[in-house]
């Protein structure tokens, strides 16, 4: 059970208590990664209709699964910014 | 050697390795109901993401996706892209979900919501939902373990003793291991499955067509319609892609059993740093779609298109590539399925019996219910799989969109304090009873946008606006607000 018994009820209705407006809510992810999270959105989901046709061939693959497939691909990279923009808000504050 | 014994003698090895390789990790611990149900939440960057990636990628993917690539065509894009953005949205709601769960000690997801709202009717209530919706995918996963079996067989094995078969054995296995076996399993299922996605996808196009250039080159000669959207259907255009890759992205981790294993992790960090490279992942799956695009071509005019991947493996490959191929697709049904199990027996055991029938029940008696009902759910699901009726497809297909409709709750309820118990109540109400009258009644998709997306713009609508207009909670209310969960934590009176 290891970490279990070490939660004190009062322990933890004090650390609720001063979290946030005397609330169990977290901190919102901040406007840069969100706005980096919209960029895969965008090119995977929003854009079908400017994408989804056969020609022209990109590497043998029709373009609508080329362009989806690239960007896949290109979605951890922006993933990995909004990583790092989120390790650097949390590193102020408590390591988790 | 006949080739349908050596094909399916390969594909029991297979999964013979898988159990022995779970069960072996899971003996040697014990299996307390924290251990059973999150593994101790000790799981580090490795076996979480095969966890995760091992729920994720289901018979669905495998057998799904190359099946609707044969008989659908375009659409099936829509599986890529919303797996892609789901791993999006769990990089800002899963990591402060963890850290609830890792102090508050939260199981499951309906422990979120009876804590969040201080609402154990609340909590009930989402579980209840949450088992409802996972039957009939437990049951789909069956289904397709029966069709793996039988086809590697080359139909000596019926479906429904295959099923037989593997729900005993998937019953033993939830019994025993517990999520660690489960996790274990991910890991031989996982390379196997990349193995095999890589093996046949790069290999059924060279082999009718030397390569997956001239195989597309081919198939945009003959039917360039198939490969845009609608193709093959009526009504699955751009609105209903953009909708249902939103709804399915949105609620892909609302899922109780994908929700509840994000809790296994090691911290908070392992599961961010898992959502930055999950998509990677999901390129497996174009491989897939390369042999249901070639099945297509090579062999039309099947019946049901979840028989086309199996049907082109055998006729392009030796019969034990088709067993290794089914021993991989066998293990993609189990992990899966065990999870399901696992999680519903939880949430049945721990959010809706223990909290309004039996308060003082310990946490060692919720674990031996909760393996009590993981035989009695395997019985209820073998019946529902052998005597499969239409009723369970359609419960299937409100399960996608039905929860979905939890996101308001669990978002609202991470990052919005006046996020209310009555708010989210009416909320979900609004949004299953929507979805399900427009489901039901075949108006999905409606006015070519998915159903399950209208439910929810109206649930977050209804979630705000009862919010706004319930009487703010205040600090003194959160001594009532962690009461009810006084069964996980020992209790020290609060004054």
């Amino acid at each position: 059970m290891g970490r279990r018994h070490l939660l004190r009820p009062l322990d933890w209705l004090h650390d609720a208590l001063i979290f946030e407006n005397n609330l169990v809510t977290s901190k919102p992810p901040s406007f840069v990664s969100l706005f980096l999270a919209l960029i895969p959105f965008t090119t995977i989901c929003f854009t079908v209709s400017l994408w989804d046709r056969v020609y022209p061939f990109v590497f043998g693959l029709p373009f609508n699964l080329a362009w989806l497939l690239g960007s896949i691909v290109a979605t951890p990279l922006f993933m990995w910014f909004a990583y790092r923009v989120e390790s650097k808000r949390d590193g102020k504050e408590t390591e988790q | 050697m006949k080739p349908g014994t050596l094909a399916l003698t390969i594909t029991v090895a297979i999964v013979a390795i898988g159990a022995l390789l779970g069960l072996s990790a899971a003996f040697r611990r014990k299996t307390d109901l924290e251990e059973w149900s999150v593994g101790g939440r000790g799981f580090g960057p490795i076996l979480i993401y095969l966890l995760m990636a091992g729920e994720i990628y289901t018979t669905f993917s495998f057998l799904g996706v190359s099946g609707w690539a044969y008989s659908r065509g375009g659409p099936t894009l829509y599986i890529l892209a919303y797996l892609t953005l789901a791993f999006v949205v769990s990089f800002f709601v899963l990591p402060p979900l963890w850290v609830l769960g890792r102090k508050h000690g939260l199981q499951t997801q309906a422990d979120y919501f009876a804590l969040r709202y201080g609402n154990k009717y609340l909590g009930a209530f989402v579980g209840l939902l949450g088992i409802l919706f996972m039957i009939p995918y437990l049951q789909l996963q069956l289904t397709g373990l029966g069709i793996i079996v039988s086809a590697t067989s080359f139909d000596a094995v019926g479906r429904t003793p295959a099923i037989a078969v593997s729900v005993a054995l998937l019953t033993i296995f939830v019994f025993a291991g517990g999520i660690r076996a489960v996790a274990r399993v991910s890991v031989l299922k996982d390379l196997l499955i990349l193995f095999a996605a890589l093996a046949i996808g790069v290999g059924v196009p060279n082999i009718h067509y030397g390569g997956i250039g001239p195989m597309f080159t081919e198939l945009a000669k003959l039917h360039p319609a198939h490969l845009t959207m609608p193709g093959a259907t009526a009504n699955l255009g751009h609105a209903w892609y953009v909708s249902t890759v939103l709804l399915a992205s949105l609620g892909c981790y609302m899922w109780p059993h994908a929700f509840g294993a994000s809790f296994t992790a090691k911290s908070a960090r392992t599961l961010r740093r898992n959502a930055v490279i999950m998509p990677f992942y999901g390129i497996f799956l174009a491989f897939v779609l390369f042999v249901g695009f070639t099945a297509a071509l090579v062999v039309p005019g099947l019946a049901n298109g979840d028989l086309a991947l199996l049907t082109v493996v055998r006729q392009s490959f030796p019969p034990w590539v088709l067993g290794f191929i089914g021993g991989a697709g066998a293990l993609t049904a189990i992990v899966p399925a065990s999870i399901l199990l696992l999680t519903s027996a939880t949430l049945f055991s721990k959010n809706f019996i223990r909290p309004l029938f039996a308060e003082n029940m310990a946490d060692h008696q919720i674990a031996r219910l909760a393996r009590v009902i993981v035989v009695m759910l395997s019985i209820v699901c073998l019946y529902l799989a052998v005597s499969s009726s239409a009723s369970l497809v359609s419960l299937l297909l409100l399960g996608y969109a039905g929860v979905t409709q939890f996101f308001p709750g669990v978002v609202l309820g991470l990052f919005w304090q006046r996020a209310s118990a009555q708010g989210v109540f009416w909320g979900i109400l609004t949004g299953e009873t929507t979805a399900a009258f427009l489901i039901l009644t075949n108006r999905d998709p409606f006015h070519g946008c998915s159903a399950g997306i209208i439910a929810l713009c109206l649930n977050f609508l209804v979630t705000f606006s009862v919010s706004m207009s319930s009487v703010p909670v205040n600090a003194e209310s959160d001594v009532n607000r962690f009461s009810s969960l006084e069964n996980e934590i020992p209790v020290v009176p609060v004054n």
